[in-house]
This record gives C-alpha cells, sequence and structure tokens, in this order.
C-alpha cells in the first residue's frame, strides 16, 4: 500500500496544472449546492425506500463526452415525472455563472464519472443561449433523446454539397448547371451554412450516403423554404418544390436493410429559408434528424401565414362554405362591405352568429389537410342554436332542440357496442341553397314543412353603426299556431323596441308582434307567423367598430 | 485512322436508333400554367358543351377554361365561375347547370345575369351527414344514363363512421332523389365510370384495405369496410338488410374466403399493390375516343397522387364479378393527380395537389393535359385470365423467338382482409409460367399458369418480350392481375 500511494498521488497530480486545481476547487465548492440530493459521494441520498436523487456515478450523462448536455441539465433541471425519486432538480440557471458551471463540470466528471470532461465559460455562456428557449424543466425522455442523438454516429455519411447560382421558381436540371462551390460536411447533417453568404437565388444539391439497419416502413419528413426534393436510390421520394413558406412533406417508403444514397435538392428564391429533414423507422431506430435544423422548421411549417379572404369588387359581398367554428359543418360564412360579417348554418337553416371587422382567415383551411376557416374581427355574438320555426299548440311546449338520433356505433379500436349520438337532419328542413344579387349578397332559400322561407341580410348604416337588417320572407299558408323564434340568447330585455341579445347587440323586429316567454335558464322572444309575413329584424350593435 | 471511322459510323448510327422508346415518345404531358393567385389544386375535371373545361378547386373554386387542348399555341383562358365552395370534388354538367359535389351537398350553379360568374346556388341534395372532421370528403362522378350522379363518401377518420352514411356509395338524381346504394368505402380518392357504363370507385388502403385498389360499386354491394354499415337503419330498406360483419378478431381473414361468409362482399376489382404503384389512388375516366387516345379504347385510365402518376386498367367480367389487369401508364406530372377527364377528341386532363399527403410531382397543384402523338407504344394490350392462365394481348406484333418460358416471371399473392391497418403481402406463390401458345400474327400468346391461385394477385414481368419491329422490349413490362374468379 505503501508504495502504490506515491504513485496514485502522482497520477492524479501528473496532468493538474494550477489552473485546473482551481477550477476543481470551484467545482467542489459548486457542487455544495447538489449534496442535499446527490449526496457528498454523488451516490444520492436515501429517503426512506426511495432516493432523493439518482447516483451521478450511474449517470450516462456524467460518463459522456458532452457537456453541452450537462449543461443542459445543470441550467433547465429535470422535472419530477413519477415517485422514482423524491426531488425534481432544480433549474439553477440563475444560481450558477458560466465559471461555475464548467468548474462543476468538470469537477462531477472526474468524481463520479472517472474520466473528466472539460468546458470553457465561453462554451457555456453559448449552450446558456442555446438552451435559452426552453422555458421548463427538462423531461428524462427528451434527455435520453438528446443523448442518443449526440452519441448515435451521424445517420448520412460522405455528405456532400454543391451551391449553384441561379433564379428559379421551381427546381431546376443541377446536373446541366456549373456548382459555384462544392464541399463536404463532416458531421452528417444537411445545413444551409454553405450558403450563409448568400441572399437569396441560390440552389444547393445535397449528397450522402446512408445505411439501413433493418429492412421496414420509414417516414421521411421534408421540410423547406423555398423548394425541395429527395431522391432515394435515384428515384423522387418526396418533391415539395415550388416557392412557398416552410412547408413538410411526409412519405413512407419500405427500405431494404443496406447501403442507399440520398440526394437532397434544394432552391432558395428569397425571403425567409429552412430546410430540415427527419426519418422515422421502425422499432428502436426512432426519428433521427438528418439536418442541423430541426424543430424551428417543423414549427415554422406548421404556423400558416395568415389569408384574409376580402372581397373581388368594392362592394360586394364574400360567401365562404368551410368548417366554421361555433356553428354545424354545413356553415357558411358572409363578410358584407361596412365590416359587418355573418355564419348563416345551413344545418340549423338559421342565423348563427353575426361579428364585425375582418372577415375570415382561410388559412387553416387552405393548408395542410384542411381544419376549417378562423373567422377574423370581434363584437361575435350567438343568435341562434336552434331551428328557426315551430308549431307550439300550446306557449308550454319547449323549443326542440337540434335534432339528433342516438345510434349504436362500433369502433375498430373501442368499445364495439357504445352508443353515441349523431346528427340527423329535422325532417320539417331542406336547404335549397341561395342567389347572390348584382352586389353577391346571398338569399338564402329553404323549405319548413309547406312554406318556402327565404332569408336576406343587408348591411345598412344607422347613426354611424353599420347594422345588419335581415328580411326573413314566408311563402304559403303556415299551420296554425307557427311561431318564428327571433332570440334564444342574452337578457332579451327590451327598451324602444330594441331587444338585448347581450354582447352589445339588440335587435328590432318590425312585421309580426313579438312575445317572450322563459326557456329553460333564460328568455325566449317568438314571433306568431301567419300567411305573408314577411319580417324584418334589424341587429345593432350598441357602439361603433373600435379600430 | 479513316478506315475504322468510317466502319464505325453505321454502329454508332444504329445505336442512336436505338435508344429505349421511352413514354413521352408516345404521350406528352403539357402544363397548362394557372392563372396569376390562383392555386388550381384540381379535384374534379367537367367537359362543358362548347369545348370549354371546367375544373373545381380544393380551395373551392370553379374555373372555366378556354383553348384548353390547343394550349400553348393557343393560350389557355380561364375564368373564374365561382369561388369559396366547399372542398368541391365532383363536376358534372347537365341541361344548362353546372352540378358540384361538395363536402356537404350536391349544388347545382348557374350564371343568369350573363356576367360569367355564378349566381344561383341550389342546393340538390344533401341527404348525408357531416360531423366536421377533413376525412369527410365527397367525391362525385359525371351523370350516368339514368340522370344520377354518383357520390362516395369518405368515413370520419380513418376508422369510424360518426355522421349519417359516412363509407356509402350514394346516388342523386339530377332533380334531387337521394338513392343509397353501397355500403363498405373507407377512403375514396374519385369515382367514374367504365367503357360501359358501370360504376367503379379507388379506396386507399388502411383499416379492412390490405392495398388501395379499384372496386366496383355494384348497386348493393358490400364493399369490405364494416363501419359504416350502421347506417342501414336509416336506408329503408334501399338496399336490403346489413350484411353480416367481416372478422374483427386479430389476425383477420382473407376477402376470398369472407365472399363465402357475406353475400354481399364484392371484392376490389383491380388491386393496386400498395406502394409497388402507387399509394393513393384518385380519379377514374375510360378511354370512349375509340382509338384517338391511342390504342387503349375501352379501357380505363386511374389517377394516382403520391406517385403523380396515371395507370391503365384492362377490366373483364368473369362469374358475374370484375376483375382484371393494372398496368403503368404514364408518370412524371406535376403534383398528386386528383381529378382525370378524357374528351372524345383524346384530351386527357388532370389536376390535383399534393396538399396534406405530399406527391411525387413536387409542385402544390397542376393542370395537365395528356396528348397521344400518334405513336403507338408496344405495350401489352389486355390481359384476360383463362381456365389455366393468361392471354396476353399486345399492341404491335411481338418478335415470336422472343416468346419463351424465361421471358416471363410471375409471383403471386394476397392481403390480409383485418381491422388493423393495411396488410403486407401474404400468402405467396410462386407460379411456373409457360408459354402455351403464339398466335399467327404475333399478336397474342396464351400462358400456362401453375397453379392459378384464386383472389391473388398475379403480378407478371414480360421482361424478355421484344417487339417485331425494332426489337425492344415492351414499354412497360409490368402487369398486375387481381383473379378474383378463375373461368371455366
Amino acid at each position: 500500500m505503501k508504495r502504490l500511494l506515491p504513485c496514485f498521488a502522482l497520477l492524479l497530480s501528473a496532468p493538474a496544472t494550477a489552473q485546473d486545481d482551481k477550477i476543481l476547487e470551484l467545482g467542489r465548492l459548486t457542487y455544495q449546492t447538489c449534496v442535499a440530493c446527490h449526496g457528498p459521494d454523488g451516490k444520492g441520498v436515501r429517503a426512506g425506500d426511495l432516493m432523493m436523487a439518482p447516483s451521478l456515478h450511474e449517470s450516462a450523462f456524467i460518463k459522456s463526452d458532452h457537456p453541452e448536455l450537462l449543461t443542459a441539465i445543470i441550467l433547465k433541471g429535470i422535472a419530477k415525472q413519477d415517485n422514482k425519486f423524491v426531488q425534481a432538480m432544480l433549474p439553477l440557471e440563475a444560481i450558477l455563472n458560466d465559471e461555475q458551471i464548467a468548474a462543476l463540470i468538470a469537477y462531477s466528471t472526474q468524481e463520479f464519472g472517472g474520466t473528466r470532461r472539460n468546458a470553457k465559460p465561453g462554451e457555456v455562456s453559448k449552450w446558456r443561449k442555446e438552451f435559452a428557449g426552453r422555458t421548463s424543466p427538462w423531461k428524462r425522455s427528451d434527455l435520453e433523446e438528446m443523448l442518443a442523438e449526440a452519441t448515435t454516429p451521424p445517420f448520412l455519411s460522405k455528405l456532400r454539397y454543391s451551391l449553384y447560382e441561379g433564379k428559379w421558381e421551381e427546381l431546376p436540371d443541377f446536373s446541366s448547371l456549373q456548382p459555384a462551390k462544392t464541399g463536404t460536411l463532416d458531421d452528417g447533417h444537411l445545413s444551409l451554412e454553405p450558403a450563409k453568404d448568400r441572399k437569396g437565388h441560390f440552389g444547393l444539391v445535397f449528397d450522402a450516403e446512408f445505411t439501413i439497419p433493418e429492412t421496414g416502413d420509414y417516414v421521411f419528413s421534408l421540410t423547406s423554404d423555398d423548394g425541395s426534393a429527395l431522391i432515394i436510390d435515384g428515384e423522387t421520394i418526396i418533391g415539395n418544390d415550388g416557392i412557398h413558406p416552410a412547408k413538410t412533406v411526409n412519405m413512407k417508403e419500405t427500405l431494404q436493410a443496406g447501403l442507399h444514397t440520398m440526394q437532397v435538392q434544394y432552391f432558395e428564391a428569397g425571403g425567409n429559408r429552412t430546410l430540415a429533414l427527419s426519418v422515422k423507422g421502425p422499432g428502436k431506430f426512432g426519428t433521427r434528424w438528418l439536418s442541423v435544423e430541426k424543430d424551428e422548421a417543423r414549427k415554422a411549417a406548421q404556423s400558416f401565414d395568415p389569408i384574409p379572404l376580402t372581397a373581388r369588387n368594392p362592394g360586394e359581398a364574400i360567401v365562404h362554405r368551410a368548417f366554421l367554428p361555433d356553428a354545424k359543418p354545413r356553415a357558411i360564412g358572409v363578410g358584407y362591405p361596412g365590416a359587418v360579417n355573418l355564419v348563416w348554418d345551413a344545418d340549423v337553416l338559421n342565423l348563427a352568429y353575426v361579428y364585425r371587422g375582418e372577415f375570415m382567415d382561410a388559412a387553416p383551411h387552405w393548408n395542410g389537410r384542411g381544419s376549417g376557416s378562423t373567422p377574423l374581427g370581434k363584437d361575435r355574438v350567438k343568435i341562434a342554436h336552434g331551428m328557426p320555426f315551430q308549431i307550439l299548440e300550446s306557449l308550454d311546449e319547449p323549443w326542440e332542440p337540434y335534432s339528433e338520433a342516438k345510434i349504436k356505433y362500433e369502433r375498430d379500436n373501442a368499445d364495439p357496442q357504445k352508443e353515441i349520438t349523431i346528427n340527423v337532419r329535422h325532417p320539417d328542413y331542406q336547404f335549397r341553397g341561395y342567389r347572390l344579387d348584382a352586389k353577391r349578397f346571398p338569399t338564402f332559400r329553404y323549405d319548413y314543412r309547406e312554406l318556402v322561407i327565404t332569408d336576406t341580410f343587408t348591411p345598412v348604416e344607422i347613426d354611424g353603426i353599420t347594422s345588419l337588417v335581415r328580411t326573413v320572407k314566408v311563402e304559403g299558408d303556415p299551420d296554425e299556431h307557427t311561431y318564428f323564434r327571433v332570440a334564444e340568447t342574452g337578457p332579451q330585455t327590451v327598451a324602444d323596441g330594441w331587444i338585448d341579445v347581450g354582447g352589445n347587440l339588440k335587435v328590432k323586429v318590425e312585421g309580426a308582434e313579438t312575445l317572450s316567454r322563459k326557456s329553460g335558464n333564460g328568455n325566449e322572444t317568438l314571433v306568431p307567423v301567419a300567411s305573408g309575413t314577411t319580417l324584418t329584424l334589424t341587429y345593432r350593435w350598441n357602439a361603433p367598430l373600435q379600430p | 485512322m479513316k478506315r475504322p471511322l468510317l466502319f464505325l459510323l453505321p454502329l454508332f448510327a444504329s445505336s442512336l436508333l436505338a435508344e429505349a422508346p421511352k413514354e413521352s415518345d408516345y404521350y406528352t404531358i403539357t402544363n397548362l400554367p394557372a392563372p396569376e393567385g390562383a392555386s388550381i389544386e384540381g379535384g374534379a375535371i367537367e367537359l362543358l358543351p362548347d369545348g370549354k373545361v371546367a375544373v373545381c378547386t380544393r380551395r373551392g373554386q370553379v374555373w372555366i377554361i378556354e383553348n384548353a387542348a390547343g394550349h400553348p399555341d393557343k393560350p389557355a383562358k380561364w375564368t373564374l365561375f365561382a369561388e369559396y365552395l366547399h372542398e368541391p370534388l365532383g363536376l358534372a354538367w347537365r341541361d344548362g347547370w353546372l352540378y358540384v359535389v361538395q363536402r356537404p351537398e350536391v349544388t347545382r350553379l348557374k350564371d343568369e345575369d350573363g356576367d360569367g360568374r355564378a349566381d344561383l346556388f341550389e342546393t340538390v341534395s344533401d341527404g348525408w351527414g357531416i360531423k366536421g372532421d377533413y376525412h369527410e370528403y365527397t367525391f362525385g362522378s359525371q351523370f350516368d344514363k339514368e340522370g344520377n350522379l354518383w357520390c362516395v363518401l369518405c368515413l370520419t377518420g380513418s376508422f369510424t363512421a360518426e355522421a349519417l352514411y359516412r363509407g356509402w356509395v350514394l346516388r342523386v338524381s339530377h332533380d334531387g332523389k337521394l338513392i343509397p346504394t353501397a355500403s363498405g368505402v373507407r377512403s375514396p380518392g374519385g369515382i367514374g365510370f367504365n367503357a360501359v357504363g358501370d360504376v367503379f370507385y379507388t379506396d386507399n388502403q388502411g383499416a379492412w384495405n390490405g392495398s388501395s385498389s379499384l372496386k366496383w360499386v355494384k348497386p348493393g354491394s358490400f364493399q369490405g369496410n364494416p363501419n359504416g354499415n350502421i347506417f342501414f337503419e336509416f336506408a329503408n330498406g334501399a338496399i336490403g338488410e346489413r350484411p353480416k360483419d367481416p372478422p374483427y378478431a386479430e389476425g383477420g381473414s382473407r376477402m376470398v374466403k369472407e365472399r363465402e361468409n357475406i353475400a354481399e362482399l364484392v371484392p376490389p376489382a383491380v388491386i393496386l399493390p400498395h406502394q409497388k404503384v402507387g399509394n393513393s389512388p384518385t380519379g377514374i375516366v375510360p378511354d370512349l375516343t375509340k382509338g384517338k387516345f391511342g390504342p387503349f379504347a375501352g379501357q380505363v385510365f386511374v389517377g394516382e397522387q403520391t406517385h403523380s402518376k396515371i395507370h391503365r386498367v384492362f377490366l373483364e367480367k368473369v362469374n358475374g364479378l370484375y376483375q382484371g389487369a393494372m398496368f403503368p401508364f404514364l408518370e412524371g406530372f406535376k403534383s398528386g393527380n386528383i381529378g382525370l377527364r378524357l374528351s372524345d377528341d383524346g384530351q386527357l386532363y388532370t389536376s390535383g395537389s399534393d396538399r396534406g399527403w405530399g406527391a411525387r410531382g413536387g409542385m402544390p397543384y397542376n393542370f395537365e393535359r395528356v396528348d397521344w402523338t400518334g405513336k403507338v407504344p408496344f405495350e401489352i394490350h389486355e390481359m384476360r385470365a383463362l381456365s389455366d392462365g393468361f392471354e396476353l394481348t399486345f399492341t404491335q406484333p411481338i418478335d415470336k423467338s422472343s416468346a419463351v418460358d424465361s421471358a416471363f416471371k410471375m409471383e403471386a399473392y394476397t392481403y390480409i382482409y383485418q381491422k388493423a391497418y393495411g396488410s403486407p403481402e401474404v400468402d405467396q406463390v410462386k407460379p411456373k409460367v409457360t408459354v402455351a401458345s403464339v398466335a399467327e400474327d404475333g399478336k397474342s400468346l396464351k400462358l400456362k399458369v401453375e397453379p392459378l391461385t384464386k383472389g391473388h394477385v398475379h403480378e407478371l414481368h414480360a421482361d424478355g418480350i421484344k417487339a417485331a419491329e425494332g426489337g425492344f422490349g415492351l414499354l412497360h413490362p409490368q402487369a398486375y392481375y387481381t383473379l378474383n374468379e378463375i373461368p371455366e
């Protein structure tokens, strides 16, 4: 033992300099922040049957040569996801400076990992900036993914690029062009770095090889702004061509185990630029990023540039059919001149809501698979949930809810006998469409029992406030006790003939006497309908539209 | 030095002549650029009586194009007829009305004031449900001989039918009568006719569809996906009683077996092997040009969105069921073809988009025209089932000496019929192919295939067959025959 000791001391001290000692000493002091949970020996502190925190001797992060990941953990902490450990790891970014973090990494990797890993305070500073966008502690799965990615050799090998100059609207035939510059990307990730000094009007072609570990389905996901294409073994797998904002195209391909070639073609006209590529494979393969750009590109591709709809000619209305919020799927949006808008529901045959300001953003409807349009503007007031007409033998009879049928619903992946409700439209009603006048204002038409109903709206300025005048015309002889429901929302108090329907909106009715009644928790305003009834309803906000 | 050069010259010339034929020698694709600012994500195309062409787009526009056939010599002129409709995927002209099949309804459009824009939008039928899921597409055909449009309704999602008649084919008469016609649909991409007016639709690989395929809409049939069968109780017996359910158990079954248990089950007429030939079949058009579009009169063309292609299909009826072969036809379109229409004069129009699913073409949308150059490609013209093999006919006489057994390779396989998504190719068979006879004129031959497997796709590669003239191989040596029935 005696003999060995000097040797041991020599080993430890031989590479050390005075500077290193100072770093390790600072690390040892900084580690005092950690001992309450990780213990002075780094083996973790017991708390009954549980541990306060894991042993650092077992940590793959401490063992790895990735000080950037240790920095990430120290800065942001780790969330408590289960009862495996008593404590969450607290984020230390506000407590420790860059020197302290660098020293802590040196100390803990040497003491608990067996191999000292060095990080310079300047590097820690850089990583601090890179992780600045992360506002919550890591999940363990995040960190495991980061480690896997950092420690797996790059998927692409022999990655070369060729940079071209030119003004294109779609991918040119690069094989007929001379590159301005060529080079290799040794870290195996596609990057727009080779074109960092170009303002636009360039193209890049990347060529690489890759090995597929096991035959199976691989989903490639290519995001670009502007155009791009993915070619595997000489066959175009993904086309994402043309000038467009960041757009993602996914494609599943069955690939055989073994060596393959890949080419990615890309061009940029001007403005924003993005290129990201990932591949998801079966089982353990997981998702691998083949580009320097990652989630940022994906996020950019999911947020669409707005497409506000405006009338083709001044003074004209827009009639827009799409899935719209707060209405049934057969919704019809109408934007009128004067910045008043409405949604008319061809399922319910009634005015769903009115609103003011800008009309509609079609971007979510016209991008991706299309989730429906988004009404813009403000001051939205719901008018009707239910059907417009009903026969009430007595005023004690309730107004029917929207028609529904319950059926047994069998679903492959769920309870095969679950009961669900499907909407079946009311048998008394049939939508007949609409006619546009010279200003493209629609008149909606539908049948109610033996009656033909038309429903027209006109924007009218009343005392400086653009209001909507609605004309409901009844053709035919109604059954006795047929009523039209004017209002089903708001307090419905009446002042000067104006009925308050909530949301700073009121409605006035001409053409029949109104009557009001209690309905569930609220009120209803009805009018009786007779042969030749034409109702004029004026919807007016209490104040002008605020810009 | 001079001599050897002179000697080499004829060799060089003949090697130039011997350049292998390519698709564009026979069929050219012409792009018709969209008007400024418009996205022509074509969903369906219709031919108007005055030679104009109409296209409706996924963004809800209807454009009318003049000089579509003559572009670019006579530039096409585009006029916006209507816009902001709900993702229309069907377009049909009748009696001065343009019928549009939108997601929620069949609407007929007319321009009454003559300003070139539609002003009358009459709802012809809206007798089906929508829950609000983007999958709930409605594709429409042109009018059949009885004056009906055929509409095919996608399920609510990939697996469920949550609104009335999702997963059904409905007929809508020109005056608005709704006729429930077939059930069992999953995710259609188009609906149209064959040359004799029977109706087919394309369905995409997924639950209960091992592969994408072209399916025959026999009235009263069950197409295989049971999710929509809950709506039989609303159909008032229009197509009889609800069919028996196929087996939900893990591991599934085979279509050929379940046909024996479920009387209404009609198997896919022609399977379009998933991933091998495409991922997403779409519009269907018959070739009624009587030869103006080349040698394939009476056959059917089918669009393919993902691979930006058009397939060719030969159909025959055996023991009361449609079956036949799919051949590659033409690739290289700029986007994902959805709508297809072939004029009697032989212009094939296609339009589509890559939105939401991606397409190899790479552009976000396309409107393209295919013209026949007048040259006849060397192709397998027809592939018919025989009791002991297949008969192949060719568009040009073959070099009879090339018709040897080793010129052909065949494998046969089927798919699992199951509730899970898709299926691998299973039950592989390697049949032995021998040449039984070659016709005197070299335009057809008979293959003996041992064994033939009922229900299997018989994938043929005729790589060794050469044309009598020029000695070239087939432009497309592959054929995929779906053998629902083996003839007597």
